[in-house]
Protein backbone atom coordinates (compact mmCIF):
# COMPACT_ATOMS: atom_id res chain seq x y z
CA UNK A 1 0.00 0.00 0.00
CA UNK A 2 1.87 3.62 -1.17
CA UNK A 3 1.20 6.13 1.80
CA UNK A 4 2.31 8.58 -0.96
CA UNK A 5 -0.49 10.52 -2.34
CA UNK A 6 2.04 11.96 -4.93
CA UNK A 7 3.24 8.84 -6.52
CA UNK A 8 3.47 8.43 -9.95
CA UNK A 9 4.11 11.92 -10.73
CA UNK A 10 7.48 12.72 -12.47
CA UNK A 11 9.14 15.82 -14.25
CA UNK A 12 7.31 14.37 -17.60
CA UNK A 13 4.21 15.96 -16.44
CA UNK A 14 6.05 19.01 -18.10
CA UNK A 15 6.49 17.29 -21.41
CA UNK A 16 2.28 16.54 -21.26
CA UNK A 17 2.06 20.88 -20.33
CA UNK A 18 4.25 21.75 -23.46
CA UNK A 19 1.98 19.67 -26.18
CA UNK A 20 -0.80 21.31 -24.78
CA UNK A 21 1.25 24.68 -25.33
CA UNK A 22 1.76 23.63 -28.84
CA UNK A 23 -2.19 22.79 -29.25
CA UNK A 24 -2.75 26.73 -27.88
CA UNK A 25 -0.42 27.90 -30.11
CA UNK A 26 -1.71 26.40 -33.12
CA UNK A 27 -5.37 27.20 -32.23
CA UNK A 28 -4.25 30.79 -30.68
CA UNK A 29 -6.83 32.82 -32.55
CA UNK A 30 -9.87 31.08 -30.93
CA UNK A 31 -7.78 30.21 -27.54
CA UNK A 32 -6.64 33.49 -26.48
CA UNK A 33 -8.58 36.63 -27.32
CA UNK A 34 -12.29 35.20 -26.12
CA UNK A 35 -11.44 33.88 -22.39
CA UNK A 36 -9.71 37.75 -22.10
CA UNK A 37 -12.78 40.06 -23.28
CA UNK A 38 -15.33 38.84 -20.00
CA UNK A 39 -13.23 40.23 -17.22
CA UNK A 40 -13.05 43.41 -19.72
CA UNK A 41 -16.47 43.67 -20.14
CA UNK A 42 -17.21 43.54 -16.29
CA UNK A 43 -14.21 45.93 -15.74
CA UNK A 44 -16.43 48.50 -18.10
CA UNK A 45 -20.00 47.79 -17.48
CA UNK A 46 -19.61 47.15 -13.79
CA UNK A 47 -16.82 48.96 -12.78
CA UNK A 48 -17.22 52.19 -15.09
CA UNK A 49 -20.97 51.50 -15.55
CA UNK A 50 -23.06 50.52 -12.19
CA UNK A 51 -19.39 52.11 -10.01
CA UNK A 52 -20.35 55.73 -10.97
CA UNK A 53 -23.89 55.26 -8.83
CA UNK A 54 -22.02 53.79 -6.09
CA UNK A 55 -20.04 55.03 -2.66
CA UNK A 56 -16.74 54.21 -2.06
CA UNK A 57 -15.68 50.91 -0.52
CA UNK A 58 -12.93 51.19 2.03
CA UNK A 59 -11.99 54.34 0.96
CA UNK A 60 -11.73 52.83 -2.76
CA UNK A 61 -14.13 53.99 -5.81
CA UNK A 62 -15.96 50.72 -6.99
CA UNK A 63 -14.06 50.13 -9.72
CA UNK A 64 -10.84 50.11 -7.68
CA UNK A 65 -12.56 47.30 -5.57
CA UNK A 66 -13.66 45.09 -8.19
CA UNK A 67 -10.22 45.25 -10.35
CA UNK A 68 -8.21 43.49 -8.66
CA UNK A 69 -11.10 40.88 -8.03
CA UNK A 70 -11.63 40.70 -11.72
CA UNK A 71 -7.72 39.46 -11.69
CA UNK A 72 -8.83 36.87 -9.23
CA UNK A 73 -11.58 35.48 -10.89
CA UNK A 74 -9.61 34.46 -14.17
CA UNK A 75 -7.06 32.38 -11.96
CA UNK A 76 -10.22 30.44 -11.10
CA UNK A 77 -12.42 30.55 -14.63
CA UNK A 78 -9.76 29.64 -16.93
CA UNK A 79 -8.54 26.21 -14.75
CA UNK A 80 -11.55 25.71 -14.59
CA UNK A 81 -12.74 25.54 -18.07
CA UNK A 82 -9.47 23.25 -18.87
CA UNK A 83 -9.15 20.91 -16.70
CA UNK A 84 -12.81 19.63 -16.90
CA UNK A 85 -14.04 20.24 -20.53
CA UNK A 86 -10.56 20.57 -21.48
CA UNK A 87 -9.27 17.43 -19.87
CA UNK A 88 -12.92 15.10 -20.92
CA UNK A 89 -12.47 16.04 -24.30
CA UNK A 90 -8.92 14.80 -24.48
CA UNK A 91 -10.32 11.65 -22.27
CA UNK A 92 -13.01 10.80 -24.07
CA UNK A 93 -12.84 11.87 -27.19
CA UNK A 94 -9.65 12.64 -28.73
CA UNK A 95 -7.73 9.09 -27.39
CA UNK A 96 -4.74 11.69 -26.49
CA UNK A 97 -4.36 10.44 -23.17
CA UNK A 98 -4.37 6.96 -24.44
CA UNK A 99 -1.51 8.10 -26.89
CA UNK A 100 0.17 9.74 -23.58
CA UNK A 101 -0.08 6.70 -21.60
CA UNK A 102 1.37 4.03 -23.80
CA UNK A 103 4.47 5.84 -23.32
CA UNK A 104 6.20 6.37 -20.35
CA UNK A 105 4.18 9.20 -19.04
CA UNK A 106 1.77 8.00 -16.53
CA UNK A 107 -1.86 8.61 -15.60
CA UNK A 108 -0.03 11.20 -13.08
CA UNK A 109 2.11 12.97 -15.01
CA UNK A 110 -1.12 13.85 -17.60
CA UNK A 111 -3.25 14.73 -14.61
CA UNK A 112 -0.09 17.63 -13.35
CA UNK A 113 0.29 18.64 -16.96
CA UNK A 114 -3.46 18.89 -17.44
CA UNK A 115 -3.03 21.34 -14.00
CA UNK A 116 -0.10 22.92 -14.78
CA UNK A 117 -2.13 23.63 -18.41
CA UNK A 118 -4.97 25.42 -16.76
CA UNK A 119 -2.66 27.19 -13.96
CA UNK A 120 -0.58 28.37 -17.58
CA UNK A 121 -3.53 29.82 -19.18
CA UNK A 122 -4.81 31.47 -15.65
CA UNK A 123 -1.42 33.13 -15.51
CA UNK A 124 -2.06 34.29 -19.15
CA UNK A 125 -5.11 35.65 -18.98
CA UNK A 126 -4.52 37.22 -15.64
CA UNK A 127 -1.22 39.16 -16.72
CA UNK A 128 -3.46 40.35 -19.40
CA UNK A 129 -6.32 41.76 -17.41
CA UNK A 130 -3.47 43.06 -15.19
CA UNK A 131 -2.26 45.18 -18.08
CA UNK A 132 -5.61 46.50 -18.72
CA UNK A 133 -6.07 47.23 -14.98
CA UNK A 134 -3.06 48.79 -15.12
CA UNK A 135 -3.54 50.82 -18.00
CA UNK A 136 -6.72 52.25 -16.36
CA UNK A 137 -4.44 53.84 -13.72
CA UNK A 138 -6.02 50.84 -10.93
CA UNK A 139 -2.95 49.62 -9.84
CA UNK A 140 -2.04 51.55 -6.68
CA UNK A 141 1.92 49.89 -5.50
CA UNK A 142 4.45 47.81 -7.30
CA UNK A 143 3.50 45.07 -5.24
CA UNK A 144 1.03 43.97 -7.85
CA UNK A 145 3.66 42.12 -10.09
CA UNK A 146 3.99 39.44 -7.93
CA UNK A 147 0.25 38.65 -8.94
CA UNK A 148 1.71 36.96 -12.37
CA UNK A 149 3.74 34.52 -10.86
CA UNK A 150 1.10 34.06 -8.38
CA UNK A 151 -1.97 33.62 -10.97
CA UNK A 152 0.15 30.20 -12.28
CA UNK A 153 0.42 29.34 -8.11
CA UNK A 154 -2.92 29.84 -7.31
CA UNK A 155 -4.03 28.60 -10.86
CA UNK A 156 -2.79 25.01 -9.75
CA UNK A 157 -5.34 25.08 -6.72
CA UNK A 158 -8.21 25.52 -9.21
CA UNK A 159 -6.97 23.25 -11.69
CA UNK A 160 -6.67 20.75 -8.85
CA UNK A 161 -10.40 21.15 -7.87
CA UNK A 162 -12.01 20.96 -11.24
CA UNK A 163 -9.52 18.35 -12.10
CA UNK A 164 -11.03 16.48 -8.96
CA UNK A 165 -14.64 17.23 -10.39
CA UNK A 166 -14.03 15.59 -14.13
CA UNK A 167 -13.03 12.44 -12.28
CA UNK A 168 -16.53 11.50 -11.08
CA UNK A 169 -18.73 12.78 -14.45
CA UNK A 170 -20.19 10.34 -17.11
CA UNK A 171 -20.96 12.59 -19.74
CA UNK A 172 -19.44 15.68 -20.63
CA UNK A 173 -22.93 17.67 -20.10
CA UNK A 174 -22.16 17.29 -16.34
CA UNK A 175 -19.58 20.20 -16.51
CA UNK A 176 -22.58 22.22 -16.29
CA UNK A 177 -23.28 21.29 -12.78
CA UNK A 178 -19.42 23.03 -12.07
CA UNK A 179 -20.19 25.80 -13.51
CA UNK A 180 -24.09 27.01 -12.43
CA UNK A 181 -22.75 25.40 -8.98
CA UNK A 182 -19.32 25.63 -7.71
CA UNK A 183 -18.24 28.27 -10.16
CA UNK A 184 -20.84 31.57 -10.85
CA UNK A 185 -21.85 31.45 -6.99
CA UNK A 186 -17.87 32.06 -6.14
CA UNK A 187 -17.68 34.39 -8.82
CA UNK A 188 -20.58 36.46 -7.01
CA UNK A 189 -20.43 35.53 -3.02
CA UNK A 190 -16.31 35.69 -2.54
CA UNK A 191 -16.60 39.30 -1.94
CA UNK A 192 -15.71 40.33 -5.53
CA UNK A 193 -18.37 42.52 -6.53
CA UNK A 194 -19.14 43.54 -2.92
CA UNK A 195 -17.66 42.87 0.77
CA UNK A 196 -18.38 39.52 2.24
CA UNK A 197 -19.26 41.82 5.46
CA UNK A 198 -22.43 42.81 3.69
CA UNK A 199 -23.75 38.93 3.56
CA UNK A 200 -25.55 37.69 6.42
CA UNK A 201 -23.68 36.08 8.88
CA UNK A 202 -23.80 32.39 7.95
CA UNK A 203 -22.50 33.59 4.57
CA UNK A 204 -19.83 34.82 5.73
CA UNK A 205 -18.76 31.75 7.47
CA UNK A 206 -19.54 30.05 4.27
CA UNK A 207 -16.98 32.35 2.47
CA UNK A 208 -13.96 31.53 4.51
CA UNK A 209 -14.39 28.28 2.40
CA UNK A 210 -14.23 29.51 -0.84
CA UNK A 211 -10.71 29.73 -2.57
CA UNK A 212 -11.77 32.67 -4.46
CA UNK A 213 -12.20 34.84 -1.23
CA UNK A 214 -8.76 34.07 -0.06
CA UNK A 215 -7.73 34.40 -4.11
CA UNK A 216 -9.14 38.06 -3.90
CA UNK A 217 -8.31 39.05 -0.46
CA UNK A 218 -4.43 38.43 -1.85
CA UNK A 219 -4.96 40.14 -5.18
CA UNK A 220 -6.93 43.22 -3.30
CA UNK A 221 -3.83 43.06 -0.78
CA UNK A 222 -1.33 43.23 -3.35
CA UNK A 223 -2.94 45.68 -5.41
CA UNK A 224 -2.48 48.52 -2.90
CA UNK A 225 1.01 47.11 -1.91
CA UNK A 226 -0.31 45.68 2.06
CA UNK A 227 2.18 42.70 1.95
CA UNK A 228 1.40 41.81 5.19
CA UNK A 229 -1.80 40.75 4.66
CA UNK A 230 -1.72 37.94 2.34
CA UNK A 231 0.09 35.33 4.60
CA UNK A 232 -3.06 33.99 5.87
CA UNK A 233 -4.90 33.37 2.87
CA UNK A 234 -1.80 32.25 1.06
CA UNK A 235 -1.26 29.49 3.46
CA UNK A 236 -5.33 28.32 3.16
CA UNK A 237 -4.53 28.33 -0.46
CA UNK A 238 -1.86 26.17 0.05
CA UNK A 239 -3.60 23.27 1.89
CA UNK A 240 -6.56 23.54 0.04
CA UNK A 241 -4.13 22.76 -3.68
CA UNK A 242 -2.76 20.08 -1.42
CA UNK A 243 -5.84 18.60 -0.38
CA UNK A 244 -7.48 18.86 -4.04
CA UNK A 245 -4.15 17.60 -6.16
CA UNK A 246 -3.72 14.31 -3.82
CA UNK A 247 -6.97 13.50 -4.22
CA UNK A 248 -7.78 14.56 -8.28
CA UNK A 249 -4.61 11.82 -8.80
CA UNK A 250 -5.99 9.68 -6.76
CA UNK A 251 -9.44 9.94 -7.93
CA UNK A 252 -7.99 10.00 -11.69
CA UNK A 253 -5.93 7.02 -11.59
CA UNK A 254 -9.36 5.23 -10.12
CA UNK A 255 -10.95 6.24 -13.06
CA UNK A 256 -8.56 5.88 -16.11
CA UNK A 257 -6.57 2.62 -14.81
CA UNK A 258 -9.03 -0.21 -14.68
CA UNK B 1 16.14 -18.50 -28.73
CA UNK B 2 16.13 -15.83 -25.88
CA UNK B 3 12.40 -15.16 -24.74
CA UNK B 4 11.51 -10.92 -24.51
CA UNK B 5 7.84 -11.87 -23.19
CA UNK B 6 7.12 -14.24 -21.28
CA UNK B 7 3.60 -14.85 -20.04
CA UNK B 8 2.41 -17.17 -17.43
CA UNK B 9 -1.77 -17.68 -15.70
CA UNK B 10 -1.91 -14.29 -17.04
CA UNK B 11 -5.83 -13.12 -16.24
CA UNK B 12 -7.50 -9.85 -17.03
CA UNK B 13 -11.49 -9.77 -15.70
CA UNK B 14 -13.27 -6.90 -15.84
CA UNK B 15 -16.91 -6.78 -13.62
CA UNK B 16 -19.19 -8.72 -15.53
CA UNK B 17 -16.55 -10.37 -17.84
CA UNK B 18 -13.25 -12.39 -18.04
CA UNK B 19 -11.30 -11.14 -20.96
CA UNK B 20 -8.47 -12.85 -20.65
CA UNK B 21 -8.54 -16.06 -19.13
CA UNK B 22 -5.25 -17.72 -17.72
CA UNK B 23 -3.18 -17.59 -21.23
CA UNK B 24 0.67 -18.48 -21.54
CA UNK B 25 2.73 -17.76 -23.90
CA UNK B 26 6.65 -16.75 -24.94
CA UNK B 27 7.52 -14.48 -27.15
CA UNK B 28 11.59 -14.91 -28.51
CA UNK B 29 13.48 -11.52 -29.16
CA UNK B 30 13.62 -10.33 -32.86
CA UNK B 31 10.58 -12.94 -34.21
CA UNK B 32 7.09 -12.02 -35.52
CA UNK B 33 4.49 -13.05 -33.07
CA UNK B 34 0.83 -12.64 -33.73
CA UNK B 35 -2.33 -13.15 -31.77
CA UNK B 36 -4.97 -14.10 -34.42
CA UNK B 37 -8.70 -14.14 -33.56
CA UNK B 38 -12.03 -12.65 -33.74
CA UNK B 39 -13.03 -9.34 -32.51
CA UNK B 40 -13.51 -9.57 -28.20
CA UNK B 41 -11.20 -12.68 -28.14
CA UNK B 42 -8.92 -11.12 -26.01
CA UNK B 43 -5.87 -10.16 -28.12
CA UNK B 44 -6.31 -6.25 -27.53
CA UNK B 45 -6.80 -6.68 -23.64
CA UNK B 46 -3.75 -8.89 -23.89
CA UNK B 47 -1.48 -6.29 -25.71
CA UNK B 48 -2.85 -3.56 -23.48
CA UNK B 49 -1.33 -5.63 -20.23
CA UNK B 50 2.10 -6.01 -22.52
CA UNK B 51 2.48 -2.28 -22.66
CA UNK B 52 1.07 -1.62 -19.00
CA UNK B 53 -1.86 0.30 -19.84
CA UNK B 54 -3.70 -1.76 -18.31
CA UNK B 55 -2.93 -4.25 -14.74
CA UNK B 56 -3.18 -7.81 -14.93
CA UNK B 57 -5.78 -9.14 -12.60
CA UNK B 58 -3.84 -12.05 -11.66
CA UNK B 59 -0.82 -14.22 -13.33
CA UNK B 60 2.89 -13.43 -14.37
CA UNK B 61 3.55 -10.95 -17.21
CA UNK B 62 7.37 -9.65 -18.20
CA UNK B 63 8.70 -7.58 -20.75
CA UNK B 64 12.18 -7.79 -21.07
CA UNK B 65 12.68 -9.27 -17.80
CA UNK B 66 10.31 -6.40 -16.14
CA UNK B 67 7.54 -7.25 -14.44
CA UNK B 68 5.00 -5.36 -15.78
CA UNK B 69 3.33 -4.37 -12.73
CA UNK B 70 6.66 -3.08 -10.88
CA UNK B 71 8.48 -1.53 -13.85
CA UNK B 72 5.96 -0.19 -16.27
CA UNK B 73 8.47 2.86 -17.15
CA UNK B 74 11.58 0.52 -18.37
CA UNK B 75 8.51 -1.34 -19.77
CA UNK B 76 7.45 1.52 -22.29
CA UNK B 77 10.51 2.94 -23.26
CA UNK B 78 11.26 0.35 -25.18
CA UNK B 79 8.29 -0.50 -26.52
CA UNK B 80 6.66 1.27 -29.32
CA UNK B 81 2.59 0.97 -29.63
CA UNK B 82 0.40 1.04 -33.11
CA UNK B 83 -2.84 1.33 -31.29
CA UNK B 84 -6.27 0.08 -32.78
CA UNK B 85 -7.51 3.58 -32.18
CA UNK B 86 -6.85 6.89 -34.12
CA UNK B 87 -4.82 8.56 -31.33
CA UNK B 88 -3.17 11.01 -33.13
CA UNK B 89 -3.15 14.86 -31.91
CA UNK B 90 -6.35 16.53 -34.01
CA UNK B 91 -4.29 20.20 -33.57
CA UNK B 92 -1.14 19.29 -34.67
CA UNK B 93 0.61 18.55 -38.17
CA UNK B 94 1.99 15.12 -39.29
CA UNK B 95 5.41 16.23 -38.01
CA UNK B 96 3.87 17.76 -35.28
CA UNK B 97 2.65 14.68 -33.63
CA UNK B 98 6.16 13.06 -34.14
CA UNK B 99 8.38 15.87 -32.28
CA UNK B 100 5.13 16.19 -29.49
CA UNK B 101 5.21 11.88 -29.03
CA UNK B 102 9.22 12.10 -29.26
CA UNK B 103 9.28 14.25 -26.48
CA UNK B 104 7.39 11.80 -24.08
CA UNK B 105 10.27 9.28 -24.24
CA UNK B 106 12.85 12.80 -23.84
CA UNK B 107 14.33 11.98 -27.53
CA UNK B 108 16.98 15.25 -27.62
CA UNK B 109 15.00 17.75 -29.93
CA UNK B 110 17.74 17.48 -32.84
CA UNK B 111 17.72 13.89 -32.54
CA UNK B 112 13.64 13.64 -32.83
CA UNK B 113 13.70 16.14 -35.74
CA UNK B 114 16.37 13.95 -37.31
CA UNK B 115 14.36 10.24 -36.89
CA UNK B 116 11.05 11.72 -37.75
CA UNK B 117 12.52 13.03 -40.77
CA UNK B 118 13.45 9.31 -41.63
CA UNK B 119 10.42 8.00 -40.14
CA UNK B 120 8.15 9.88 -42.84
CA UNK B 121 10.73 9.45 -45.57
CA UNK B 122 10.21 5.77 -45.03
CA UNK B 123 6.14 5.72 -44.38
CA UNK B 124 6.03 7.73 -47.45
CA UNK B 125 5.08 10.55 -45.93
CA UNK B 126 7.23 13.04 -46.44
CA UNK B 127 5.17 15.45 -48.78
CA UNK B 128 2.34 15.67 -45.86
CA UNK B 129 4.41 16.60 -43.23
CA UNK B 130 3.17 20.04 -42.42
CA UNK B 131 -0.50 18.65 -42.92
CA UNK B 132 -2.62 18.84 -40.42
CA UNK B 133 -4.16 15.09 -39.21
CA UNK B 134 -8.13 15.95 -40.70
CA UNK B 135 -6.69 15.79 -43.98
CA UNK B 136 -5.03 12.64 -43.92
CA UNK B 137 -6.78 9.37 -45.21
CA UNK B 138 -7.30 6.58 -43.28
CA UNK B 139 -4.12 4.71 -45.03
CA UNK B 140 -2.40 7.46 -44.28
CA UNK B 141 -2.88 7.97 -40.55
CA UNK B 142 -1.89 4.24 -40.00
CA UNK B 143 0.94 5.03 -41.91
CA UNK B 144 2.02 7.64 -39.38
CA UNK B 145 0.50 5.87 -36.37
CA UNK B 146 3.72 3.33 -36.79
CA UNK B 147 5.89 6.39 -37.94
CA UNK B 148 5.14 7.30 -34.43
CA UNK B 149 5.25 3.90 -32.77
CA UNK B 150 8.63 3.64 -34.11
CA UNK B 151 9.93 7.36 -32.50
CA UNK B 152 11.83 5.69 -29.78
CA UNK B 153 13.47 3.24 -31.99
CA UNK B 154 12.00 0.91 -29.93
CA UNK B 155 13.05 -3.05 -29.50
CA UNK B 156 9.35 -4.13 -29.17
CA UNK B 157 6.56 -2.94 -31.87
CA UNK B 158 3.48 -3.57 -30.86
CA UNK B 159 0.30 -3.20 -33.31
CA UNK B 160 -2.95 -4.21 -32.76
CA UNK B 161 -5.15 -4.47 -35.63
CA UNK B 162 -2.80 -2.57 -38.25
CA UNK B 163 -4.13 -3.06 -41.72
CA UNK B 164 -8.53 -3.10 -40.38
CA UNK B 165 -10.30 -0.79 -42.64
CA UNK B 166 -7.50 -0.41 -44.84
CA UNK B 167 -8.11 -1.01 -48.78
CA UNK B 168 -5.88 -3.76 -50.24
CA UNK B 169 -2.96 -1.13 -51.44
CA UNK B 170 -2.43 0.04 -48.42
CA UNK B 171 -2.39 -3.31 -46.65
CA UNK B 172 0.18 -4.61 -48.43
CA UNK B 173 2.46 -1.43 -48.14
CA UNK B 174 1.96 -1.57 -44.18
CA UNK B 175 2.69 -5.26 -44.75
CA UNK B 176 6.14 -4.94 -46.70
CA UNK B 177 7.33 -2.07 -43.89
CA UNK B 178 6.80 -4.54 -41.21
CA UNK B 179 8.79 -7.25 -43.06
CA UNK B 180 11.44 -4.43 -43.39
CA UNK B 181 11.00 -3.60 -39.51
CA UNK B 182 11.67 -7.44 -38.71
CA UNK B 183 14.41 -7.49 -41.07
CA UNK B 184 16.52 -4.77 -39.09
CA UNK B 185 16.15 -6.86 -35.57
CA UNK B 186 13.11 -5.39 -34.27
CA UNK B 187 10.30 -7.99 -31.89
CA UNK B 188 7.32 -7.22 -34.22
CA UNK B 189 4.16 -8.08 -32.25
CA UNK B 190 0.58 -7.75 -33.77
CA UNK B 191 -2.83 -8.97 -33.01
CA UNK B 192 -5.41 -9.62 -36.21
CA UNK B 193 -8.36 -11.15 -37.33
CA UNK B 194 -7.22 -11.29 -41.15
CA UNK B 195 -5.85 -15.19 -41.64
CA UNK B 196 -3.68 -14.08 -44.23
CA UNK B 197 -2.03 -11.81 -42.39
CA UNK B 198 -1.00 -13.96 -39.54
CA UNK B 199 -0.41 -16.46 -42.12
CA UNK B 200 2.33 -14.00 -44.27
CA UNK B 201 4.17 -11.87 -41.22
CA UNK B 202 4.24 -13.95 -38.52
CA UNK B 203 6.78 -16.73 -37.37
CA UNK B 204 4.18 -18.15 -34.84
CA UNK B 205 0.99 -17.09 -33.54
CA UNK B 206 -1.52 -18.08 -30.98
CA UNK B 207 -5.09 -18.58 -31.87
CA UNK B 208 -7.41 -16.85 -29.57
CA UNK B 209 -11.12 -17.54 -28.25
CA UNK B 210 -13.01 -15.75 -25.56
CA UNK B 211 -10.02 -15.11 -24.11
CA UNK B 212 -8.35 -18.59 -24.62
CA UNK B 213 -5.35 -19.58 -26.34
CA UNK B 214 -6.40 -22.76 -28.34
CA UNK B 215 -3.16 -23.32 -30.21
CA UNK B 216 0.34 -21.91 -30.42
CA UNK B 217 3.01 -22.59 -33.36
CA UNK B 218 4.57 -21.54 -36.61
CA UNK B 219 1.45 -21.25 -39.30
CA UNK B 220 2.10 -24.33 -41.60
CA UNK B 221 2.59 -26.39 -38.71
CA UNK B 222 -0.68 -25.44 -37.57
CA UNK B 223 -2.24 -25.88 -40.56
CA UNK B 224 -0.78 -29.17 -40.90
CA UNK B 225 -1.14 -30.71 -37.77
CA UNK B 226 -5.11 -29.91 -38.05
CA UNK B 227 -6.35 -29.65 -41.52
CA UNK B 228 -3.49 -31.56 -43.68
CA UNK B 229 -2.78 -29.67 -47.24
CA UNK B 230 -5.66 -29.05 -49.32
CA UNK B 231 -9.33 -28.10 -48.93
CA UNK B 232 -12.49 -28.79 -51.13
CA UNK B 233 -15.42 -26.75 -50.65
CA UNK B 234 -19.00 -27.22 -51.55
CA UNK B 235 -21.48 -24.46 -50.85
CA UNK B 236 -25.41 -24.30 -51.22
CA UNK B 237 -25.66 -27.69 -49.28
CA UNK B 238 -28.63 -28.56 -46.88
CA UNK B 239 -28.45 -31.26 -45.05
CA UNK B 240 -29.52 -34.28 -47.48
CA UNK B 241 -26.74 -33.08 -49.70
CA UNK B 242 -24.70 -33.17 -47.05
CA UNK B 243 -25.57 -36.62 -46.18
CA UNK B 244 -25.51 -38.00 -49.87
CA UNK B 245 -21.79 -36.51 -49.73
CA UNK B 246 -20.55 -37.99 -46.03
CA UNK B 247 -21.63 -41.25 -47.83
CA UNK B 248 -20.20 -41.03 -50.92
CA UNK B 249 -16.64 -40.39 -48.86
CA UNK B 250 -17.25 -42.45 -45.98
CA UNK B 251 -16.69 -42.12 -42.65
CA UNK B 252 -12.78 -41.60 -42.46
CA UNK B 253 -13.09 -38.23 -44.08
CA UNK B 254 -12.64 -35.01 -42.15
CA UNK B 255 -15.63 -32.86 -43.25
CA UNK B 256 -17.00 -29.43 -41.58
CA UNK B 257 -20.79 -28.17 -42.43
CA UNK B 258 -20.78 -24.69 -41.58
CA UNK B 259 -23.39 -22.40 -42.85
CA UNK B 260 -24.47 -23.51 -46.02
CA UNK B 261 -20.98 -24.53 -46.96
CA UNK B 262 -19.15 -27.82 -46.89
CA UNK B 263 -15.32 -28.18 -46.20
CA UNK B 264 -13.83 -31.28 -47.18
CA UNK B 265 -9.72 -31.81 -45.67
CA UNK B 266 -8.06 -33.91 -47.71
CA UNK B 267 -4.35 -34.47 -49.36
CA UNK B 268 -5.57 -33.66 -52.65
CA UNK B 269 -8.55 -31.94 -53.48
CA UNK B 270 -9.15 -32.51 -57.01
CA UNK B 271 -8.96 -36.33 -55.89
CA UNK B 272 -12.04 -35.81 -53.71
CA UNK B 273 -13.45 -33.53 -56.33
CA UNK B 274 -13.43 -37.33 -58.59
CA UNK B 275 -15.45 -38.95 -56.03
CA UNK B 276 -18.03 -36.40 -55.80
CA UNK B 277 -18.32 -35.98 -59.39
CA UNK B 278 -21.46 -38.61 -59.53
CA UNK B 279 -23.73 -36.04 -57.40
CA UNK B 280 -23.18 -33.17 -59.93
CA UNK B 281 -22.30 -30.78 -57.16
CA UNK B 282 -22.27 -26.20 -57.76
CA UNK B 283 -20.26 -24.35 -56.55
CA UNK B 284 -17.01 -25.61 -55.62
CA UNK B 285 -13.62 -24.63 -55.06
CA UNK B 286 -10.45 -26.12 -54.48
CA UNK B 287 -7.87 -24.89 -52.63
CA UNK B 288 -4.85 -25.03 -49.61
CA UNK B 289 -5.82 -25.34 -46.20
CA UNK B 290 -5.46 -22.29 -43.86
CA UNK B 291 -5.47 -20.85 -40.73
CA UNK B 292 -9.23 -20.11 -41.29
CA UNK B 293 -9.78 -23.97 -41.25
CA UNK B 294 -7.96 -24.30 -37.85
CA UNK B 295 -10.08 -21.75 -36.38
CA UNK B 296 -12.71 -23.10 -37.73
CA UNK B 297 -12.01 -26.96 -37.04
CA UNK B 298 -11.30 -25.94 -33.29
CA UNK B 299 -14.30 -23.23 -32.49
CA UNK B 300 -17.24 -24.19 -34.89
CA UNK B 301 -16.95 -20.22 -36.02
CA UNK B 302 -14.96 -18.21 -38.04
CA UNK B 303 -12.65 -15.28 -37.66
CA UNK B 304 -14.77 -12.82 -39.22
CA UNK B 305 -18.63 -12.73 -38.16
Amino acid sequence: MNLNPFSGVSHRAYYVFLRHRDVFIKTITTSLIPPFLDPLFYLLGMGYGLGSMISPIHGMTYVQFIAPALVASVMMTAPFFECTVGTFVRIEYQKTFDAMISTPVSTEDVVTGDIMYGAGRAMLQGTAILIVITAFGLVKSPWAILIVPLCFLLGLVYGSMAMLYTSFIPAINYVDYFFTLIMTPMFIFAGTFFPVAQLPHWAQKAAWFMPLYHTVNITRALNIGDIGAIWGNMLWMLICGLIFYALALWRMRHRLVK
Amino acid sequence: MKSIIVAKSLVKKYDDLTAVDSIDFEIAEGEAFGFLGPNGAGKTTTMKMIYCFVPPSSGRLEVAGYDVTRHPRQIKSILGVVPQDDSLDPDLTVIGNLITYSRYYEVPKKIALERSNALLEMMSLSEKRKVVIDDLSGGMKRRLLIARGLINTPKILILDEPTTGLDPQARHMVWSKLRELKESGITIILTTHYMEEAARQCDRLVMMNNGKILELGAPDALVKKHIGQEVFEVDYVDEELFIKIKTALGDNQSIEHYSDRVYIYTRSASETAQRLQHLNLRAMTERKADLEDVFLKLTGRTLIE
